[in-house]
Parts: C-alpha cells; sequence; structure tokens
C-alpha cells in the first residue's frame, strides 16, 4: 500500500480481518451477537442498495451516484452509536448512515436524480439534508452543537414558561466528514470553535485515503487523528473496516459529548472501494495492488467471519435475500418517481406565502402557459 | 415486445461516449444489472449494466463508434415480447433495424450472428474501398526534386485561397446594415424554431419592441423568406435551428472522428482560436544550396565502400532544417512559447534547446515527431535523425514520447506541388516554418534573367510573442543561408 501517512497503523481494533476478536476484548460484550447481526443486515444492505444505485446511474436514472462501498462498517458502527435524540449532519456519501437512521432508501435517490434541491425533513430523523460544498456541515453541526448547550442551560426555564414538560433527554451532535474536507477553512474553523465552547460534537472523519485522486499523505504529515490535539481535544484513530471498534470508539466519543466533555475527532481508517463518484476513473490515478489489499480488509467480509460460528447458511440466506430485495424495490420506486411540478419551489421556501411569492407564482404559471401553442 | 436503451449521460454533461467493447451479443440472454458494453467517455472507463431482462435483439453500434448521448444502444427482447411468429405484430412491435444483430423470426441456431466488418479507423469509407491507403490515394506522386525522399512530409496548412477564390462578403455599398438581434421570449423563440421562421425576418408588434406569438405565426402563414428585408441574403442555416428538420434533401455520410485525427483537429481548433497567428513568406533562390547537396551525394556515393555502413544522406531538407534550427540562435524568440497563468498574467517562456518537429503524413493521419535537442546536431547528424524520423513515422513505429514537446515544427507542403501557405501555429510553440515546392523557374541572375530552382518559405508566428519585423528577420536569416549556403558558417 502506498498512501496514507502510516500504512500499518489501523487504529483502534477489535475485529481482525479473519474475523478474529483482538485478545485482549470480549467483543461479543460491546455489541453483542445480535448486535452484530444487526450491524452486518444493514452493512449488507447498504451494499446492495449503494451498486443497484450505481447500476441507476449507469442507465442514465440518476445525474450522479457517490458510491460508499468499502465504507459501510464506518457508517454502520458510528450511526449505530448514536441515539434518536442525537443530531446527524452527514456529508454527501453517508447512504448507509441516511438509510440505517431510517430515511426510506430511495429519498436519498431523488436528490441525485435531480429532482429535488435537498430531500428530506432533517427533523424526521435528526438528520440534516446532504452537505455537497466540502466541509460546511462541519460549521453547521459546531452551531447546532452550540443550541444544543444553550438548551441544556435554558430549556427548563423555557419549558416552564411554555408550560411544557421539561426533562429532555441530553443530546449530541455527530458529523461526518471525509479526509478531503479536513483541509478545509470551514472544517477548521469548526474545531476551533468547538473547541472554544466544549461543544457536544463527534467529528467522524472517514479517511478512504482518497480525496478524489489526492491520497491522504499528501494532505497530512501526521495521522488525521492527531490534529485533534493541536486543537485542543482528543482525537483517535479507529480501524474503519472495523464495525466493532467503530461502535466503540463512536458510543464512548458520544457519550463524552452527551455529558459536557466536549468534542472528539474520530478518524475512520478505511478506503473507497469504488470511484469518488460515478463521474470519477480512479484506475487513473491508484496504484495496483491498492485495491487487492484493502478487498482482504473487506468490511463485510470481516463481519461474515466472525458470525460464522454462530450463524447458520439459512440466516447467511436470508440477509442476502433481504438486501437484494432491498435493492429492487429501491430500483422500481426510483423509476417511478415523479418529476415535480415546475413550480414546487414556490412550496419548499416559505412557511406562509406572501402576497408577492403569490403573484411571482402567478406570473411564473403564465409564463409557463404561454408555451402552449 | 422491444425495448430500446439508448446511451446516458454518464458524467454530468458529457456529449458523447466510444464503444470499447460489447459484453454481449445479439441471441445472448441478458439479465437486469449485467455488464452489457465498456464505453469510454472524456472522464472515465465505465461497464454499463443492462436495465433490462431479456434476450439481446441487436446491438446498434460496433467497437469503436464514438457515439452521441441519446444513441441507441442496443434493443432487448423483453420477457413480454410476443411469440417469435412473426404474425400479428403491431408496428409498435416491430424491431428497429439492427446494426448488428439477427431476426427474432430466426429459429435457434439458424443464421449466426452477421458483424458489419470493420472499417479501419481514421478512414472514409470511399477510401477503404479501394486499395491502398487514403494517404496514398491523397498524395499525388511528388516530381523529382531534391526534397523527395521526404514526400511523406505533409501540410500542417491551410493552403492560401487563390485571389479569384475568395469568400469574402464583399463589402459593396448595398450591404444592410447591421441588425440588432430580435427580441423575444423563449417561448416565441421556440415557436418561430419549431415553425421554422426565421425570428429577423418577423415584423414585431408586441411591447417595446418585441416580437409576439401572433407575429411568428403571421409570418409562418405568409412564408418567412418573403417577408426578408435584404432578400438577397440567403436565410441562414444555423446548426440546431430547425434547419435540419426542415431540409428535404438526403443527409450525407457522418465519418467519426477519433485518435490521430481527433487529436490533430483539436489541436488545430485550440490554435486557430487562441494563438493570434501571422504569415510572413519570402521566395528564395535555393539552385546554389541544391548544387551542394547533389555534389555531396555523389562524393558520398562515389566513397561508399561495399559492406561499410553508408554516411547519412544529406538532402535538401535536411539542409534546410539546419538553417531553420541555427538560425534560432540569433533569433530566441522564434523558439519559445506563450504562457497564461490562472491569475490572466503571461510570460513567454524562452526554450533552451530546440526540440524540431517535423510534420509527417502517417496512414492513421497527420503527427508531429520531433527531433530532441536539434540544435546540438552536426548537420550529417541531423539528416540521419530526419530519415529515422521518417521512417518510424511511416511504418507507424514513433514512440509516443517522441510525439510531444516539439519547441518549433517546419512543414513540408512543397511536396503536394504547394508553392506556400499559412500554417498554424502549434499551441505552445512560436513558430511554424512552412517549404513550397522547388520549381524551376525564370529568375533574375546576376542582372541576367535565367532559369533558376526557386521556392517560397513561410514562417507563422504567434503574433504574441513575435511581431512582423521580428518573424520577417528570422525568415531573412534562413533564406539568406539557403541562398549562400557557405552562411550557414556565420550561424550558431
Amino acid at each position: 500500500m502506498s498512501s496514507g501517512d502510516s500504512s500499518d497503523d489501523y487504529g483502534v481494533r477489535l475485529l481482525n480481518p479473519d474475523g478474529s476478536a483482538c485478545e485482549h476484548v470480549d467483543f461479543l460484550a460491546l455489541l453483542g451477537v445480535e448486535g452484530l447481526k444487526g450491524c452486518y443486515g444493514a452493512m449488507l444492505r447498504a451494499r446492495h442498495l449503494d451498486e443497484a444505485a450505481t447500476a441507476l446511474q449507469r442507465q442514465g436514472e440518476l445525474v450522479l451516484w457517490i458510491p460508499l462501498r468499502g465504507q459501510e462498517a464506518a457508517q454502520i458502527g458510528s450511526v449505530r452509536a448514536a441515539s434518536p435524540a442525537d443530531f446527524i449532519f452527514p456529508s454527501y456519501r453517508e447512504h448507509a448512515v441516511a438509510w440505517d437512521r431510517g430515511l426510506p432508501a430511495v429519498e436519498v435517490l431523488r436528490l441525485l436524480r435531480g429532482i429535488t434541491h435537498g430531500g428530506w425533513d432533517p427533523a424526521a430523523h435528526n438528520l440534516a439534508n446532504y452537505a455537497l460544498v466540502l466541509a460546511s456541515q462541519t460549521l453547521h453541526a459546531v452551531g447546532y452543537a452550540l443550541g444544543l448547550q444553550l438548551d441544556a442551560q435554558l430549556g427548563p426555564r423555557l419549558d416552564a414558561q411554555a408550560g411544557v414538560p421539561g426533562g429532555q433527554e441530553p443530546a449530541a451532535v455527530l458529523v461526518y466528514l471525509g479526509d478531503g474536507a479536513m483541509s478545509q477553512g470551514d472544517a477548521n474553523e469548526a474545531f476551533v470553535w468547538a473547541a472554544s465552547f466544549n461543544a457536544p460534537v463527534v467529528f467522524f472523519c472517514q479517511n478512504n485515503q482518497w480525496a478524489i485522486s489526492t491520497p491522504a499523505a499528501r494532505q497530512s504529515r501526521v495521522p488525521l487523528a492527531a490534529r485533534a490535539a493541536g486543537f485542543g481535544f482528543p482525537g483517535v484513530r479507529v480501524d474503519g473496516n472495523d464495525v466493532v471498534a467503530v461502535h466503540s470508539v463512536t458510543s464512548s466519543a458520544l457519550a463524552r459529548a452527551r455529558v459536557g466533555e466536549g468534542p472528539t475527532l474520530i478518524e475512520a481508517y478505511t478506503y473507497r472501494m469504488g470511484p469518488h463518484t460515478t463521474s470519477d476513473d480512479p484506475t487513473r490515478y491508484q496504484p495496483a495492488g491498492e485495491v487487492d489489499h484493502w478487498r482482504a480488509l473487506d468490511p463485510i467480509d470481516r463481519v461474515e467471519r466472525a458470525l460464522a460460528p454462530v450463524c447458520d447458511a439459512a440466516w447467511f440466506g436470508e440477509q442476502r435475500a433481504e438486501a437484494e430485495a432491498a435493492a429492487a424495490r429501491l430500483r422500481t420506486e426510483t423509476l417511478a418517481l415523479p418529476d415535480p411540478p415546475p413550480d414546487a419551489f414556490f412550496d419548499e421556501v416559505l412557511v406562509t406565502e406572501t402576497e408577492e411569492a403569490r403573484a411571482q407564482r402567478a406570473s411564473f404559471r403564465e409564463y409557463r402557459e404561454s408555451f402552449q401553442v | 415486445m422491444y425495448d430500446q436503451f439508448h446511451l446516458p449521460d454518464l458524467g454530468e454533461g458529457l456529449a458523447e461516449a466510444e464503444i470499447v467493447h460489447w459484453l454481449v451479443r445479439p441471441g445472448q440472454t441478458v439479465e437486469l444489472n449485467q455488464p452489457l458494453v465498456e464505453v469510454e467517455t472524456a472522464k472515465a472507463a465505465v461497464e454499463i449494466p443492462s436495465p433490462f431482462e431479456g434476450m439481446v435483439h441487436a446491438l446498434h453500434c460496433a467497437e469503436g463508434d464514438l457515439v452521441p448521448v441519446g444513441s441507441a444502444l442496443l434493443t432487448v427482447a423483453t420477457a413480454e415480447a410476443p411469440a417469435p411468429a412473426g404474425t400479428g405484430a403491431g408496428a409498435d412491435d416491430a424491431p428497429p433495424a439492427p446494426v448488428v444483430g439477427h431476426a427474432p423470426v430466426e429459429p435457434a441456431g439458424g443464421e449466426p450472428p452477421r458483424r458489419r466488418p470493420r472499417r479501419p479507423l481514421h478512414q472514409p469509407p470511399a477510401a477503404a474501398a479501394a486499395p491502398g491507403t487514403a494517404a496514398d490515394q491523397l498524395l499525388p506522386r511528388p516530381v523529382a526534386t531534391a526534397s523527395a525522399a521526404l514526400s511523406a512530409l505533409a501540410p500542417l496548412v491551410r493552403a492560401q485561397p487563390a485571389p479569384a477564390l475568395s469568400t469574402a462578403p464583399a463589402a459593396n455599398g448595398s450591404a444592410a446594415p447591421a441588425r440588432a438581434r430580435a427580441l423575444a421570449t423563449p417561448p416565441v423563440r421556440k415557436l418561430a424554431r419549431d415553425l421554422g421562421v426565421d425570428l429577423a425576418a418577423v415584423r414585431p408588434t408586441g411591447p417595446a419592441g418585441t416580437i409576439a406569438r401572433a407575429d411568428v405565426t403571421a409570418a409562418a402563414r405568409l412564408g418567412a423568406p418573403e417577408s426578408r428585408p435584404d432578400a438577397g441574403e440567403a436565410p441562414p442555416q444555423r446548426a440546431g435551428d430547425g434547419g435540419a428538420e426542415l431540409s428535404s434533401a438526403r443527409p450525407g455520410e457522418r465519418i467519426p472522428v477519433r485518435g490521430v485525427a481527433r487529436q490533430m483537429a483539436l489541436a488545430m481548433e485550440r490554435s486557430a482560436f487562441t494563438v493570434p497567428q501571422a504569415t510572413v513568406h519570402r521566395t528564395v533562390d535555393v539552385t546554389a544550396m541544391l548544387a551542394l547537396v547533389a555534389r555531396w551525394r555523389a562524393e558520398n556515393e562515389a566513397a561508399a565502400r561495399p559492406g561499410a555502413a553508408a554516411a547519412p544522406r544529406v538532402t535538401a531538407l535536411a539542409f534546410i532544417a539546419r538553417a531553420v534550427v541555427a538560425a534560432l540562435a540569433a533569433h530566441p524568440m522564434a523558439n519559445a512559447r506563450w504562457l497564461t497563468s490562472a491569475d490572466g498574467s503571461s510570460e513567454i517562456e524562452v526554450f533552451a534547446a530546440v526540440n524540431l518537429g517535423v510534420a509527417v503524413a502517417a496512414d492513421r493521419g497527420l503527427i508531429v515527431p520531433i527531433i530532441p535537442d536539434a540544435g546540438s546536431l552536426s548537420l550529417p547528424a541531423l539528416a540521419g535523425a530526419l530519415a529515422e524520423l521518417v521512417a518510424e513515422a511511416r511504418a507507424g513505429r514513433t514512440p509516443p514520447a517522441r510525439m510531444l514537446g516539439a519547441t518549433i515544427t517546419v512543414s513540408n507542403v512543397g511536396v503536394f506541388g504547394v508553392d506556400s501557405a499559412a500554417g498554424l501555429v502549434r499551441e505552445g510553440e512560436a513558430a511554424l516554418v512552412v517549404l513550397g515546392a522547388i520549381r524551376e523557374t525564370p529568375a533574375v541572375w546576376e542582372g541576367q534573367v535565367q532559369v533558376r530552382k526557386v521556392m517560397t518559405i513561410s514562417v507563422s508566428f504567434d503574433h504574441r510573442i513575435l511581431d512582423g519585423e521580428a518573424a520577417a528577420r528570422y525568415l531573412g536569416e534562413i533564406a539568406a543561408v539557403l541562398a549562400d549556403p557557405p552562411r550557414l558558417l556565420l550561424l550558431g
């Protein structure tokens, strides 16, 4: 392997690539067999949905797709560490996060089919819309985390004034970014701001080794996790292809955040086993053999090996069938998505339509109708 | 039922893709998402998965085709296809004509799938049918000039049109004054396009001088050409403006442009539209130079011993190439390039060495292999390098590394019988030297009219780097050496 700042340091690891537990940890005690089985099903489903979406793009049904192949453990392990009250800010590759959070699979594809500017109601699953502007979501996340702090301080008083029952569950913010976004000004401002106010935020950086075609090693002379020390909060590298380790590390970081111990940077050391997007050709820049190296570290195979002693072939078959069915459903639902009416944006900007907006809508309709002969 | 699959835009705004390799054949059963074909776009090489399940009925493009987005790729007979009895099939069910395929009524194991015979790339169909290569057909056998040995050298030029053929618009007094663009809203523009009405010919009655829908329909009823105020001018036929749809003429054959030909086209387009350039010409008496070259050749042949390797033959072209290179010592700006930074600032880079590009017409198109560091080569060494370069290019063996990095280029159009030409300076170079044909011509020699051998040499130049005077001085230096060969000793 020729990329990455230190090739043999995969960070915290609880499950070895061969599926065995690291000797000093009883991994099943941390997540439980049922928890691990759940992760397996979710990762498998994410991979099948991702493949279906890639095929849809190649068939002209999506403008673009952003494959997540290889990053299933980083996404499922981390999102499963978040509570329903935690608020999640994804970047743009976090499909497994969105799907596991309960968002219907097809909702993510609407954006990439070009029929919506956003996609979903962020409040429905405490999941913000995708941020296509690199690292912008880190600032949104820190802002939201500061809001949570204010809520915690002022909440009881406001609740009393409003006459509603208080005692909300403590929550934190989980924000996703990539190794490329770590070089953005926004990300670094977010780190400074989070540290200054001890904000309840976990920065979850999926280091997939490639910022499009720029290797992570060129972007950082130190492991990305080590940068956190400079901002004054803990940074941890975790084996991003080890769902157990990711879940464990993220759980503990979110727990710290919820009790007021401040931000954490997690670097999930993983690999993008495909193109940056469907418009990219990674064979032009990835060194030969790199993909093979990481294929041997596949996050799903690893869990399959770990579960082999406790699950039979029928169970694995069921999981595959469910994942395939979800992919087939996604395909059917995507092809059935209606195009939005041309004036849909009048419905999506203002909660209450103003007189001016009403006039603009009428004028726009008239203009549209003037195309009819 | 037949489903046709059209090439999608695979990468956010791509216009076309090249069919690299079909992964299925007609008659083959395909599953959903089974890879069908490998295509290469400007961004990436990708496999396209099948959107249908069924049997491949026909492939509509061949490997190597460059197809626009939206073109039919293949037709698949999907599961709901009617029984292949051929009876009662509605018009909607009629399969589209295949380029490569077989009829569904063929029983299994019948006629094997036929493939369209592959045409060699970069070759128009007419030439493909005839023996020999396109280049052979096009190149007249050069007259026996001293440069005949380099008959493969090709033009990097657009030939200068003869004045009689000039198509420049006549500047007569009756020319219509430039009209402002007609004002109309997009829906009205679309209507005009649909109806084939030229908006410039429509009398506007809408607010603020705009053309209303009714104006367009009225113009369509009247017939747009009659209403044109300046009927002497042909109606414009802009691409994509509906003219093509209205035309009843049969479409001509479209020849895909790929590979070397495409590279050349793009390079010339960049040169024509990014480099402000001009050309100076000079006619020179090369009788003495040719006599010298002929004498050397005779001496060389006389001195050749059987079994010994022959010394490289110094040809007229080698001598001219040496003069072109040697004259750069005193005119370094002709061996330079223009650089524009992202911030808009500009610099001129004067190259430290001379990599001489030589335009060669190879079978696969015009290529410009280089002689690296040509300035360091003696005349015989340069002659040897030229001979080798041409042999390699003709055999199609030019290594890719030898196609890049020219700092100045020579193109010999004389082999085509052309007297002079204003060539296009290649991007990244300051000058192109074009050599015309050497002809026996009555010329004034030492005060008397004599039959002399003369040729015209042209220097096209990037006018940002060289001005007319500088180019003329450089050309003059070359011409002086060719007229009086011993002057070569004074150069470099």
